[in-house]
C-alpha cells in the first residue's frame, strides 16, 4: 500500500500540473515552479516527484509529440486524475478548516497582509 | 555557435539512465540548456546541464546494473541447452565427464596423500627435536641401515654425550605380548621403554600422569586398548599380568596416537627396567649384539638432531651425507670398550623421524609413477575442461588420446 498523503512539495507540483494542462512535462513544471516560488529546483527532483505521484495514482501520463526544440525527442505529458483532484481539494479543505479554528483569523490576516 | 550540451555529461546521463526513460529525460535538460543559453553565458548553460544530470541520479531513474547479467530465465535456458547437448553426444559426454572426474580424483588423492605424509609424526609437540638413532654397517660389501642397536650404546650416549641431549631413551622394539586381567587375556602390541618416553612423545593423558613409568611394575595403556580390557571404568590402579610372568599396575591411560605416526600401532608402554629385570642376558651383550632402539631428544628448541651431529666432539671425520643424515663417524666405535670388527665398519646417525623420507624430493623418488604419469595425466584432463580457451587444440587432442 503506497503512501497517499501529500507533502508540501508534492502538493505544489500537483497544482502546477493542473495549471499547466497540456504543457505539463518535467521541464515546464520545473520552470513554472521556479518562477512561481522563486526557489531553485532541478528537473530531476521534479521528475522523481511526478513519477511518485503517478505511482500513487494522482497523475497519469503519456508520451507527447516530438518537437524540434528538444532535438526531436518526445515529452511525457502528465495529467491530473480525478483522484488527484480530490486529494488536492481535501488538502485545501483541511487547511481551511484549520484556519477557521485559528483565533481572530480575519483580523490578524488583515493586520499582517493589508 | 555551438548549441550542443556538454558531451560527457550527456554520455553520463545515458549511461546510468533506465532505457525506457532515455527519450523523455534526455530532452528535458537539453531544453533547459537552450533556455539558459538565451539569458546567460554558454559556460553557465553547460554548468547547469551538468547540475541537471547529477540531479537525475535518483533511484527511480537508475537502471538496474546487474539486470542483464544475472537473469534466471537465461541461466535456466543455458542449463537446459547444456543438458540436451550432454544427452545428444553421450559418448563425448562420457569421455569428458569421466576424464574430468578421474583426473580430479587422482589429483585429490595425491593431495590427501601428501597432506598425510607432511603431517606425519606432527602429533608430538617436539617432533622436530626427536630422533631415532640408526646404524649403518657393511656386511660382505653391502651397506645396510638398521634401527637395531647394541645395548652398550645407550649408556655410551648418556655418559659421554649426555649434555647434548635432553633425553636418551632406550626401548625394546615394539612386539606382541599377552596382557591378562583375571580370566580375560588379550594380545597387544607394546613397547618397553624408559620412563622419560611419555613426556618426550607428549602423550595426552586421559587418566593418570605422564610419569607413570617411573615405578618398575607399571604400565600405560592406550585409550582404545584400556577400553577393550576394562570397559568404560577408570583402569588406573588395576593389576595386569604381561606374558603370564610380569605383574604390573596400570598407572596411566593416554589418548590414541593418530594413524600417521610411527607409534600409532603401540597399545601399551611398560618400563624398560622391568624388561631388563626379566632379560638379564642383555646386560652382558655390550656392543656385540644389536637388538634395541634408542630415541634421543635434543636439549633446546633450537638444537635439532642435525645440528648435534655437527658438534665437533661427536664427529671426528666430516662425513656428512646431508643435513638430515648426519653421521657418527666410524671411529666412534674406537671409543667403545669392545670393538669387534663389525662395529669398526659401523657408524651411527641420528634421523629425526620427520626428516626421514618426508620431503617433496623423497616423495617423488618413492613414487615416480604418481608424479611422472598420474599427476600430469590428471592435470591434462582437468585443465582443458576447466579452462577450455586457455589450451591450444594440440594439447586438447593430446588429452583426448
Amino acid at each position: 500500500m503506497k503512501e497517499t498523503r501529500l507533502g508540501e512539495f508534492e502538493e505544489v507540483i500537483l497544482l502546477l500540473v493542473g495549471i499547466l494542462g497540456e504543457e505539463a512535462y518535467a521541464f515546464r513544471v520545473a520552470e513554472e515552479f521556479e518562477s512561481q516560488t522563486s526557489r531553485a529546483v532541478s528537473i530531476g527532483a521534479v521528475h522523481s516527484t511526478l513519477n511518485r505521484l503517478e505511482g500513487k495514482g494522482f497523475l497519469t501520463s503519456e508520451m507527447g509529440k516530438a518537437t524540434a526544440e528538444r532535438g526531436g525527442r518526445r515529452k511525457r505529458i502528465y495529467t491530473i486524475t480525478a483522484y488527484g483532484r480530490r486529494v488536492l481539494e481535501e488538502a485545501r479543505d483541511f487547511r481551511v478548516s484549520l484556519w477557521r479554528q485559528y483565533p481572530d483569523f480575519a483580523n490578524k490576516r488583515d493586520a499582517i497582509n493589508p | 555557435m555551438n548549441i550542443k550540451p556538454p558531451k560527457y555529461a550527456e554520455r553520463l546521463l545515458l549511461w546510468f539512465l533506465r532505457m525506457d526513460l532515455a527519450e523523455e529525460v534526455s530532452g528535458d535538460p537539453y531544453e533547459k540548456f537552450l533556455s539558459t543559453l538565451k539569458s546567460k553565458s554558454r559556460f553557465r548553460a553547460q554548468l547547469n546541464y551538468w547540475y541537471q544530470v547529477f540531479h537525475y541520479i535518483r533511484p527511480f531513474a537508475m537502471r538496474k546494473m546487474n539486470q542483464q547479467i544475472i537473469s534466471s530465465a537465461m541461466l535456466r535456458s543455458n542449463f537446459k541447452i547444456g543438458w540436451r547437448h550432454l544427452l545428444k553426444n553421450k559418448g563425448y559426454s562420457f569421455i569428458n565427464i569421466g576424464g574430468l572426474a578421474s583426473g580430479m580424483a587422482v589429483a585429490i588423492l595425491i593431495g590427501l596423500w601428501i597432506v598425510d605424509e607432511l603431517s606425519f609424526d606432527r602429533y608430538h609437540a617436539n617432533h622436530s627435536r626427536i630422533a631415532v638413532v640408526l646404524r649403518n654397517g657393511t656386511l660382505t660389501g653391502q651397506t645396510y641401515t638398521t634401527a637395531y642397536l647394541p645395548y652398550a650404546l645407550g649408556d655410551e650416549l648418556k655418559t659421554k654425550y649426555g649434555e647434548n641431549f635432553k633425553h636418551v631413551v632406550m626401548a625394546w622394539p615394539e612386539s606382541d605380548h599377552i596382557l591378562s586381567v583375571g580370566e580375560k587375556s588379550l594380545t597387544s602390541n607394546g613397547q618397553f621403554i624408559e620412563p622419560a618416553a611419555p613426556e618426550m612423545f607428549s602423550l595426552r593423558m586421559v587418566h593418570g600422569s605422564v610419569e607413570g613409568l617411573l615405578e618398575q611394575n607399571s604400565i600405560m595403556l592406550s585409550a582404545s586398548f584400556a577400553k577393550a580390557l576394562f570397559g568404560d571404568t577408570d583402569p588406573v590402579g588395576k593389576d595386569l599380568r604381561i606374558d603370564n610372568r610380569m605383574d604390573v599396575t596400570v598407572t596411566g591411560v593416554y589418548e590414541n596416537l593418530p594413524h600417521n605416526s610411527h607409534l600409532h600401532s603401540i597399545e601399551f608402554f611398560a618400563p624398560w627396567d622391568l624388561w631388563v629385570s626379566f632379560n638379564q642376558w642383555m646386560l652382558t651383550q655390550g656392543f656385540t649384539n644389536n637388538f634395541l632402539i634408542d630415541f634421543v631428544v635434543c636439549g633446546s628448541v633450537n638444537q635439532r638432531p642435525s645440528t648435534i651431529n655437527s658438534n665437533p666432539s661427536l664427529i671426528n671425520s666430516p662425513r656428512l651425507a646431508n643435513s638430515s643424515h648426519s653421521i657418527f663417524p666410524g671411529n666412534f666405535a674406537d671409543l667403545c670398550q669392545t670393538p669387534p670388527d663389525i662395529l669398526r665398519s659401523s657408524y651411527y646417525c641420528f634421523v629425526p623421524p620427520r626428516q626421514q623420507p618426508r620431503t617433496w624430493r623423497a616423495l617423488v623418488k618413492r613414487s615416480p609413477f604418481l608424479f611422472q604419469v598420474a599427476f600430469p595425466a590428471g592435470l591434462c584432463f582437468i585443465i582443458p575442461r576447466v579452462f577450455p580457451n586457455a589450451v591450444t587444440p594440440s594439447v586438447m587432442s593430446l588429452a583426448a588420446m
